[in-house]
């Protein structure tokens, strides 16, 4: 056996020595003219070339070699060479996108060959939307991809659900994957800066991701095991090509803005406010509001926060490669201010990837990822009891204070505001909240083509990041409480991964097959310190030195662990290219699974049958592809905190007189030996049709996905001596239905208009929580109940009382239903008494709505003509709700702070209106969470309008370039919504899916005008 | 080709060496895996700490509503509220319904109360089950045992006298089913406090971990007394009452207004008390007797001055109030209804509870440093006086000077004794009784004791009924507190109190 395969090799070897001696030259061209950049493949002897300026190549290859030739957006075409050195060959454009190569996760397929449920988004449609991150760009693009931003502000992080939310506790996010490399996503802070934490995306730069797949179902997920069950994001990035040194070079300026503001009373307008309310509630009227005349429009602090704030973003790369080298390095700049003045982001990225051919049967090739990336932030999204947050203050400030004192001081307490809020323009500008990451991520691959047919790939991967806050808030601005404070934080933490995998495909006839066995190993480590410190004299030296600060207010660090061990193995199979079946397994042991369940077992199947090429199909005009398409799978989510199943002390502290601090470890946390991971089966079927030789293209999938053994902690009896154990005891279900509609409208000869659409519907409901009562979202502004998770109904539910207009004068106000704390009068809002029982209680609420769509869309339109082309992008949501926690402060109408314009139209005994309520300054019964702060969430947004136009390739050459292209765009342009804060694209927490759907003082997003320049040499 | 095979290979064997390591282990660094603690002497010293903590503040965060052990303010406020020595003034129902006798098996404080009884109690398991398989100090392990069988006889002596019977785990549960026991009857539960108590009096060390929060061995006896009272047990009550008189370990201040001054903490009369300090936790645990009893007008009368984050929650009843002697030292030392500012301008307001307060330690009141007195010697006095009329039906010369003794002392007002409160004498069984009842009251207002005592001496709605206090609905099933509604939901083997 052993002679046997030595025989084999040194014959290929011989083979391959022997074959290669014929040098060839030629032409590619189509129906314009001649092409430069053209792949020419030759199969045999795996040499290539691309075809130079003026369409040209050269080649060296076997005598009976295969010659393919591929271009983007051609027919790819196969050419026997025969003997002959000459050819002229003629591409024909290709509408047909369905031999494109697919990833799916340890190996890749060609579109038509697909099972499983996948969307594919390449780079030019992915950057129409991009600012800095990629994330940006898939929003809209892919059917059941749902993506949310916590906040505008510019580097922060963003939230994706594919088809649905499937967790409550566990991870729910997506796994991304880049170039074979599970990136670590869920950093958040460690709390020396507040609000978003930075975006992990944004260690790369989107200019050099080629392609993103999105695995939605489980058949094409279960391959990721443990952290397939909100799907998987396969990120390529671009490598190296066959050919010269292509140079690209892209600049781009842009300028953004604030969407709207909103329109707020007038310094002489919140003085009569705050005079009504104080003589409604029976109390002194404010020395302040003494005369409301004199004191005009005052200031207003939106428009002393938000500015118009320059990005300029900076890309160049050049890739190139020769028969046995192929690379591509590349770099990026952006240096982006945000809207809020004191806010900015400031990015650098710089990538290599090389792959080199050792040999005919081996290949070594590098990925290596440099970035660094520096967010100074404002405050926003403080946890807090009140408003905490810049665009909140700026909001509720007193417009009748300038922004200055007559001394050049800002002005600092705002005597209308309970609890009073700081200069929001000081807050800005003077406090600091600096994140800084610098994050290398790299891999090194080896791949042997051991046999012919059967490959070895052997891959190993490291993921390093260093972050860094920094918060200062000096003595004298009001947040510092005279004492001012300071905290650094770091957190660092590597992720590496030690990967092996055999594959295999071959034809035998009818039959093919394509397998993949692998076994990997990753282990992620992180560690965090915290210190801060408060009471400074001096405010000069900032976080750079914190031991200023004369009093230690905190300090901490740990770390933690996580490993993971996996099997995997996957078959393809294909009988006469027709009927299509997949089945995988991957088995997932993980460190953070209890002691009795180490490893989980993760199979599917999927099976497609290609009508279309069944005879009785295949000569239709109209249909020219049909593909049915069935997967089954179980996929886990392994979102355990490490050591969650183990029984772990808490530090405690206790006294023994006046001087013994007696420390000790007691008990924390309720071991569960039994603890696994969440399991998601999930069943899809899809149907892929083409239309008019695929010039429309349809796909569509429908799902149920069922997901158990929730990660919750029920409570448990005290005599335990805890109040709750973490323990797989909850279920829920996903069920949709995703369209996916491509056409090419019109094409004539200097005009092609091609539209993209998508359309995805999600149902979501919880069916088991092992809890009688339902887990009621943490307070807000101290109403509970205002969300409540319960059984048989979907995640994000609001719960209130239904607003019944205002009290009027015909009315006797002690006979209206009221909280029992207050005694109502004319003018205050009246709710629904639903039960009748003559008071308003926790009894009387009823469902106000809920945070998530009925439906996602994107609609993508490109036209080109001639050298222009302009590109329209829309997306959507419709039939949500949002709880516009906003409202509490804007519409208090105690003239205790600034309300929204809405304030005049208030209820008096001349304008006796049902709207709004009556001015009061009685603070009582004002949190009331009802429909008025509930709001419809829909949304048409105009994403990005991009025109370019592309130089003549005649007066390029002429220039030595390859193409110069200007553009001009505008992103999230308009929008059309009934939603009255900034932003209908809100959702504040929307890492937790306890608290969906929430507007309350986030930062804004911003709308953008953009000018480009891209130059390829 | 030979090369890279070798290539190929080292990897795999690596790859294999790697993985045969444990590679899923988890050991935690910075957080301690119960299953690797409970080994060397400092571990045993470790877990007996923390029992203090769950019993006085525990680990539950500011913001969660059950932060604050028993002692934190539960253990002192309920048995004046659901009397009728004290009212509320909190908005909050759940404290309100305690005091007007309208809770429900739903009231949070009820079941917050119990949460910490078990999570003091199952911390205090651990100690006794895991510290005697520890190799150290024979004498130090014995002491440990006794600390954690000292504060499980204590918490079980607070459970059976609140909920009646309850679930009687005397062991370290090590899950759910395992804990969840149906409810133990009285005596049983009396027997395991009992045989607690009597191994601390015999193993606390006088050399190591002594006093200061911690109990000594006459802390054990003093607790025996009362618990034996509490069970009927006269004779053995009034033993263990005069074992701890003869025992000369503690002695009574000659000025009732000496005993709560901060330099008097865990000496003299103090037998046992949850040790508090807001200095030494920066803020974070000190206990409430300040912020929930202290009134709040003196500081918000735009003075700044006087107790800062002081709310009055708790305030006398005028039955209470009235029910002093004008001349009583207790009186004054008790209560403050009026403040004098530096500028020598006074304020009057309603009387609030102020014995607690060291004012010119602490002028503030705030972040006070001050301990929840659990046991003072005055008590034993009393009980040797209840337990010997009970005995003899009918006060004998040494339960009158038992009770006189606590008499004189209130009559000495720092200066001289006043002309009030005569020594007791030719009383029957039950007047006696009713003095020894209204001696305690006016000593102890406040210090745990009013709803426990109006139960032993089956005077609950009586005597709340006569107070004149508003809206209360009290009736004899209120003698013990309902089982917690959440407690019967997640252990079915629960039974509910009669009435609720």
């Amino acid at each position: 056996m052993k002679k046997a395969t030595l025989f084999l090799f040194l014959n290929i070897l011989a083979f391959s020595l022997l074959a290669q001696n014929q040098k060839i030259s030629g032409t590619v061209s189509d129906a314009t003219g001649l092409l430069p950049g053209a792949n020419i493949l030759a199969l045999n002897s795996g040499n290539g070339a691309v075809t130079d300026l003026d369409g040209n190549f050269e080649l060296s290859v076997d005598a009976n070699d295969i010659l393919q030739i591929s271009y983007l957006g051609y027919q790819t075409q196969d050419i026997q060479v025969n003997g002959q050195s000459q050819f002229d060959i003629k591409l024909i454009e290709d509408s047909n996108i369905l031999d494109e190569l697919v990833l799916i996760g340890y190996g890749s397929v060609k579109k038509s060959d697909l099972t499983g449920s996948v969307s594919s988004i390449k780079s030019e449609d992915l950057m129409s939307t991009v600012v800095s991150s990629i994330d940006q760009g898939i929003q809209g693009k892919a059917a059941g991809v749902v993506v949310t931003f916590g906040s505008g502000q510019p580097g922060s992080k963003s939230n994706i659900r594919i088809r649905g939310t499937s967790s409550i506790m566990g991870n729910l996010e997506p796994l991304y994957v880049i170039d074979g490399v599970p990136i670590v996503s869920n950093t958040s802070n460690v709390g020396a800066v507040v609000g978003p934490a930075l975006n992990p995306l944004e260690s790369i730069n989107s200019n050099d991701v080629e392609s993103i797949e999105i695995l939605k179902d489980a058949s094409a997920t279960a391959i990721y095991g443990t952290r397939g069950a909100n799907g998987v994001i396969l990120i390529t990035t671009k490598k190296g090509k066959l050919g010269k040194p292509v140079i690209n070079l892209d600049y781009s300026y842009s300028i953004q803005q604030i969407n709207n503001e909103l329109s707020m009373l007038t310094a002489s307008q919140l003085a009569e406010l705050g005079n009504e309310a104080a003589d409604n509630a029976g109390v002194d009227r404010r020395e302040i509001y003494a005369s409301p005349i004199n004191l005009g429009v005052g200031t207003n602090w939106q428009d002393e926060i938000f500015r118009l704030a320059p990005l300029h973003n900076v890309q160049l790369s050049m890739r190139g490669g020769s028969d046995n080298t192929k690379y591509s390095i590349s770099g990026s700049y952006l240096n982006q201010d945000g809207i809020i003045i004191g806010s900015d982001f400031e990015k650098g990225t710089f990538r290599v990837n090389v792959d080199q051919k050792i040999s005919d049967k081996v290949k070594v090739g590098t990925n290596i990822n440099l970035n660094r990336n520096t967010l100074n932030g404002v405050i926003t999204n403080l946890e807090s009891a009140i408003p905490s947050s810049i665009t909140s203050w700026a909001l509720e400030f007193n417009p009748g204070l300038p922004v200055f004192d007559e001394n050049g001081n800002y002005t600092y307490n705002n005597n209308t505001s309970n609890p009073p809020v700081g200069n929001p323009v000081e807050d800005a500008v003077r406090t600091d909240q600096l994140s800084q990451s610098t994050r290398i991520t790299g891999n090194l691959y080896l791949e042997w083509e051991i046999i012919e047919n059967l490959k070895f790939r052997t891959f190993v991967s490291g993921d390093t990041y260093f972050n860094k806050e920094k918060s200062f808030i000096p003595n004298d601005v009001y947040r510092g409480q005279e004492k001012g404070q300071a905290a650094i934080a770091n957190s660092e933490g590597l992720n590496w991964l030690f990967e092996n995998t055999l594959s295999y495909n071959n034809i035998f006839g009818d039959h093919k097959i394509d397998a993949v066995l692998g076994y990997s190993m990753e282990s992620y480590k992180n560690e965090f310190l915290f210190v801060s410190t408060s009471d400074f004299d001096d405010n000069r030296l900032g976080y750079n030195a914190i031991q200023v600060g004369a009093e230690k207010t905190l300090l901490f660090n740990g770390t933690s662990a996580r490993q993971l061990q996996s099997y995997l193995g996957r078959v393809n199979y294909s009988f006469k290219d027709k009927y299509l079946i997949t089945i995988s397994t991957r088995i997932d042991g993980s460190s953070v699974f209890g002691e009795g369940n180490k490893y989980g077992v993760f199979p599917s199947m999927a099976a497609a049958w290609k009508i279309y090429d069944e005879p009785f199909l295949s000569n239709s005009d109209v249909i020219s592809n049909m593909k049915l398409r069935f997967g089954i799978g179980r996929v886990g989510n392994q979102g355990i905190q490490p050591y969650g199943s183990m029984g772990l002390l808490s530090v405690t502290e206790a006294y023994f007189g006046e001087n013994d601090i007696a420390k000790g470890s007691g008990p924390g946390t309720l071991s569960n030996a039994d603890l696994k991971w969440e399991t998601t089966d999930q069943i899809d079927f899809g149907l892929d049709m083409g239309f008019l030789k695929n010039r429309i293209s349809l796909t569509t999938d429908i799902y149920f996905k069922q997901t158990k053994d929730l990660l919750l902690n029920p409570l448990v009896p005290y005599t335990t001596g805890y109040r709750i154990g973490l323990a797989n005891v909850g279920n829920l279900e996903n069920k949709g239905i995703e369209f996916a509609i491509s056409s090419v409208n019109i094409e004539g000869k200097n005009f092609r208009w091609s539209t993209d659409f998508n359309m995805a519907f999600n149902k979501n409901k919880i069916t088991n929580i092992e809890r009688g009562e339902g887990i009621p979202a943490p307070p807000m502004l101290g109403v509970n109940g205002w969300s409540i998770l319960e059984v048989d109904e979907p995640i994000g539910n609001f719960y209130g009382y239904e607003s019944d207009g205002v009290i009027q004068l015909t009315e006797d106000p002690s006979q209206v239903p009221y909280f029992v704390d207050y005694s109502p009068s004319h003018g205050d809002r009246k709710y629904v008494d639903q039960n009748g029982d003559g008071i308003l209680n926790v009894d009387d609420t009823v469902l106000l709505g809920n945070a998530n769509p009925d439906f996602s869309y994107g609609m993508g339109n490109t036209f080109e003509y001639k050298n222009w082309s302009l590109m329209v992008f829309l997306s959507g949501v419709y039939g949500n709700e949002i709880a516009n926690f906003n409202r509490f402060g804007l519409e208090s109408f105690d003239g205790l702070k600034n309300n929204s314009a809405t304030a005049l139209d208030r209820w008096t005994t001349i304008n006796p209106t049902n709207d709004y309520p009556r001015a009061n300054a009685d603070p009582r019964g004002s949190n009331t969470f009802s429909d008025i702060q509930v709001e419809d969430g829909s949304y048409l947004k105009v994403r990005d309008i991009t025109l370019a136009y592309n130089f003549n390739t005649d007066l390029l050459s002429k220039m030595n370039l390859a193409s110069f292209k200007l553009y001009l765009s505008m992103k999230n342009s308009f929008v059309l919504t009934n939603y009255s804060g900034y932003d209908p694209e809100v959702n504040r927490f929307s890492e937790d899916p306890l608290m969906s759907g929430v507007d309350f003082g986030s930062y804004p997003t911003a709308r953008l005008a953009t000018f480009g320049i891209n130059v390829t040499f | 080709m030979k090369k890279f095979s070798y290539l190929i290979f080292t990897c795999t064997t690596i790859l294999i060496l790697v993985s045969s390591c444990d590679f899923l282990e988890e050991t935690p660094e910075s957080v301690i895996n119960s299953n690797s603690f409970y080994k060397t002497e400092s571990d045993a010293i470790a877990a007996t700490n923390a029992i203090y903590d769950y019993m006085t503040v525990g680990t539950l965060g500011i913001f969660d509503e059950g932060f604050g052990g028993i002692f934190f303010n539960d253990f002192w406020v309920f048995k004046d509220i659901l009397s009728d020595n004290c009212k509320e003034t909190i908005t909050s129902a759940e404290y309100q319904d305690l005091s007007e006798f309208k809770f429900t098996p739903d009231n949070i404080r009820i079941e917050l109360y119990w949460e910490d009884l078990y999570k003091t109690i199952f911390s205090a398991n651990i100690v006794i089950d895991r510290v005697p398989l520890i190799e150290m100090d024979e004498l130090k392990k014995d002491h440990l045992v006794s600390e954690a069988k000292f504060i499980r006889a204590l918490m079980y002596f607070e459970a059976v006298r609140l909920y009646g019977e309850v679930p009687l785990l005397l062991y370290e549960t090590s899950s759910i089913g395992e804990a969840s026991v149906a409810r133990s009857d009285i005596p049983s539960i009396y027997t395991a406090i009992v045989d607690d108590l009597k191994y601390s009096e015999s193993h606390l060390s006088s050399s190591f971990r002594v006093g200061n929060g911690r109990p000594i061995p006459e802390a054990c006896t003093a607790l025996l007394a009362k618990v034996y009272l509490e069970m009927g047990e006269y004779q053995l009550s009034s033993e263990y009452a005069k074992t701890v008189m003869n025992s000369g370990a503690f002695f009574l201040w000659d000025d009732f207004a000496d005993i709560f001054k901060l330099d008097n903490m865990n000496s003299g009369e103090i037998i046992f008390a949850a040790n508090f300090s807001g200095t030494q936790s920066q803020g974070f645990k000190p206990n409430q007797y300040h912020v929930r009893l202290l009134p709040p007008m003196i500081y918000e009368n735009g003075r700044s001055e006087g107790p800062k984050n002081a709310w009055g929650w708790e305030i006398p009843t005028d039955d209470l109030y009235d029910s002093f002697n004008i001349l009583d030292r207790r009186r004054e030392a008790t209560f403050i209804s009026s403040f004098t500012y530096s500028d020598g301008s006074t304020i009057d307001f309603d009387p609030h509870i102020s014995k607690f307060w060291d004012r010119e330690k602490e002028p503030e009141g705030n972040n006070t440093d001050s301990d929840v007195v659990y046991m003072r010697y005055a008590e034993i006095f009393l009980i040797y006086a209840e337990a010997l009329n009970e005995m003899n039906n009918g006060p004998n010369d040494e339960a009158y000077g038992a009770i006189n003794t606590i008499r004189k002392r209130a009559r000495f007002n720092g200066v001289e004794e006043q002309p009030i409160l005569p020594d007791l004498s030719g009383l029957n069984y039950q007047d006696f009784k009713d003095a020894v009842l209204l001696e305690r009251r006016l000593e102890f207002v406040m210090e745990g004791h009013r709803y426990h005592d109006l139960v032993r001496m089956n005077k609950l709605v009586e005597k709340v009924t006569e107070s004149g206090k508003e809206n209360i609905a009290v009736s004899e099933k209120h003698k013990v507190l309902p089982i917690p509604q959440r407690e019967i939901n997640l252990n079915p083997k629960l039974t509910q109190n009669q009435g609720y």
